[in-house]
């Protein structure tokens, strides 16, 4: 964190709303693109977002280090996003996980498998779809790890802070979530 | 190490989730392996297609629906910290002393109104008006009367009631 947002940070604990729209311009981009990667709606993500500063907003006086309000911030996008998750789909873990609904009827998401014919797929806006659909069917916690690291930009240490686990456990689940992508981008990663 | 162990340990290595003998006996393995070498590069090679992902622009607006709500936060922060019990919260962070210098200031303050209280509480007279012989007897001693309490509002109708009181007795 650099001085000038140390600084917001401090000016927004005390109530100053023109600081904290500072605050807000520099992390909207990012909080909006890892709830957007987490719950794939932009009407949800909006709303999630906004929900987010709103949260962060009402809660200043509870963050203890002004060094890490990016930290603490993100854990409130986190918590909203599995707050919401629950409860639009309670037993899904990942998109690829089969689901029963109210009348025991059984479905399963329709994940394409990319693998099928690679050469089809060669224009780069088309392929990032592709890794995006990958990353959708990972487990959320996984998906998780795989945004904030790859897509946030994030260290280990901070994304262990943000999800509140140890570091090993971040890596294992990086570990695995690039397993499950190594498969599922089979064709663009064989050599 | 086979084959198959080393695969299944390479996302945790690329990420260094092994310990140092176990990351050690991976890579002397690749070094000589051409198909895990392969693995290794398809694992990294899928690490940098998720790096290209890139952020998402936010919807235009965003602030200005949350800025409302912000505000009328602070307003209500505001408001709330004008109410009068508020200005003393500073109270509640020593007790103690603020318990015990409540009981000092009440006990000062009762001492005070008990003591002035005494001194401004006319006490009831209980001097025995002796009848006078005459009416010369009777004005001397309303003069007195008149003197003594000077400061007394109602001199001039205790005054008045002494003199009656006396006449009356003289009759």
């Amino acid at each position: 964190m650099d001085a000038v947002e140390l600084e917001l940070v401090q000016r927004a604990k005390k109530g100053e709303l023109a600081a904290f729209e500072q605050l807000f311009y520099r992390y909207q981009k990012r909080i909006y693109s890892f709830i957007l990667q987490m719950v794939l709606d932009k009407d949800d993500t909006a709303e999630l977002t906004q929900d987010t500063f709103i949260r962060a907003y009402h809660s200043l006086s509870s963050l203890k280090s002004d060094e890490a309000f990016s930290s603490w911030l993100y854990r409130i996008a986190v918590n909203l996003v599995r707050d919401k998750m629950r409860k639009f789909s309670p037993d899904i873990e990942s998109i690829d996980e089969p689901y029963t609904d109210q009348e025991g009827v059984e479905f399963k998401s329709d994940i394409a498998d990319w693998s099928a014919n690679p050469r089809e797929v060669t224009l780069q806006s088309e392929l990032q779809d592709k890794i995006q659909t990958a990353i959708s069917s990972l487990p959320k916690l996984q998906r998780e790890a795989i945004i904030l690291y790859h897509i946030e930009e994030m260290d280990i240490e901070q994304i262990s802070m943000i999800l509140g686990v140890p570091s090993g456990t971040v890596k294992s689940r990086l570990a695995r979530a690039r397993d499950i992508l190594r498969i599922k981008l089979k064709p663009y990663v064989s050599s | 190490m086979p084959c198959h162990e080393v695969k299944g340990l390479l996302s945790d290595y690329i990420v260094d989730n092994v310990d140092s003998s176990v990351r050690q006996t991976i890579a002397s393995h690749i070094a000589g392996c051409p198909e895990c070498a392969r693995e290794l590069q398809a694992l990294q090679r899928t690490a940098f297609l998720v790096n290209t992902i890139p952020l998402t622009e936010p919807p235009a607006g965003l602030w200005n629906k949350i800025a409302p709500h912000l505000a009328e936060y602070k307003q209500k922060k505001i408001g709330s910290s004008f109410v009068w019990w508020n200005r003393f919260e500073w109270l509640k962070l020593k007790p103690i002393p603020v318990f015990a210098s409540a009981i000092i200031i009440c006990l000062i303050i009762g001492g005070l109104w008990w003591q002035h209280g005494s001194i401004i509480t006319p006490k009831p007279m209980q001097t025995k008006i002796q009848p006078k012989a005459n009416e010369d007897s009777i004005e001397l001693y309303a003069a007195q009367h008149n003197a003594a309490t000077l400061e007394d509002p109602a001199t001039d109708k205790n005054s008045a009631a002494l003199l009656l009181v006396s006449a009356e007795e003289i009759n």
